[in-house]
């Protein structure tokens, strides 16, 4: 089925996402966690996997974005570190490639339209009216932006890396 | 060292009693932390932490470790077998409920 787009709504947004972020961090701090607070909406969050020659970790930073936040998931987009911005098709090596996962792909350049992290965990998967089935559409009572992490996670773990995307 | 001296092996402080394990439920947020043995299986550290999370188990539910790995063919895993796989070396836990996306 195709669910509907979430509605904006900043104020909203803005109180669930403090919320939330307190009830994530506990007696941690954003610096421990290497998280940063770009504003009252928005959270950088760095993640790690495993890289393909088993030599370093590639290194990837995630945008959230909680305009539409907690009735719709964050908007979810992987940026170039330096620019914090995302520009197809150079920037096309920051998005992860994963091969396997059947509940999340990564998509550099989806139809033409930009990058897209295809989950039902983030705000662009229903923008793009993609399928869902019923019960995986996002329900705020019991999702939240960790959700969202955990499934990009998981498609950036083994044995679904394959390294960084190209255009 | 014979396997009879690894099984002892501390790596962390307090790894003598067993390793401390954190199991989050995502979809509450709630957080448990508790030390398991050696021995123990992670289906069995799964399910004690339901009860310290006070929470009901859902049949969709999953377990993978913070790293993202999916844990769910390892249930039978005791925790010396997942610290000696570097994949599943974490010792913090997410409990997640299903999401979908490519293959929908």
């Amino acid at each position: 089925m195709i669910a509907p787009v979430p509605t904006q709504d900043i104020h909203a947004g803005r109180e669930a996402f403090q919320r939330d972020l307190q009830r994530v961090l506990r007696d941690t701090t954003l610096a421990e966690r290497s998280w940063v607070k770009a504003d009252d909406l928005t959270l950088y969050v760095p993640l790690a996997a495993e890289s393909v020659d088993g030599g370093r970790p590639d290194f990837y930073l995630l945008r959230l974005v909680f305009d539409h936040y907690p009735g719709g998931p964050p908007s979810a987009q992987f940026v170039n570190p330096i620019t914090l911005a995302y520009s197809f098709p150079q920037d096309a090596c920051w998005v992860p490639k994963a091969e396997g996962p059947n509940h999340i792909a990564f998509h550099p350049n989806y139809n033409g339209g930009g990058q897209l992290i295809c989950s039902s965990t983030t705000l662009e998967f229903y923008k793009v009216n993609h399928d869902v089935a019923p019960e995986n559409i996002w329900n705020p009572e019991r999702m939240n932006f960790m959700t969202t992490l955990a499934a990009i996670r998981s498609g950036m773990s083994a044995p679904y890396y394959r390294g960084r995307g190209h255009p | 060292m014979n396997q009879a001296v690894l099984d002892k092996k501390p790596t962390n402080p307090g790894d003598d009693v067993g390793p401390q394990v954190f199991f989050e439920h995502v979809a509450s947020l709630h957080e448990v932390k508790f030390h398991v043995a050696w021995t123990e299986t992670l289906q069995s550290a799964w399910d004690q932490a339901y009860k310290r999370l006070g929470e009901g188990k859902r049949p969709e539910d999953r377990l993978q470790n913070d790293d993202g790995v999916d844990l769910m063919g390892k249930l039978g895993w005791t925790f010396r077998q997942l610290a000696e796989d570097k994949h599943t070396k974490s010792r913090k836990f997410q409990i997640v409920g299903p999401t979908g996306g490519a293959a929908q």
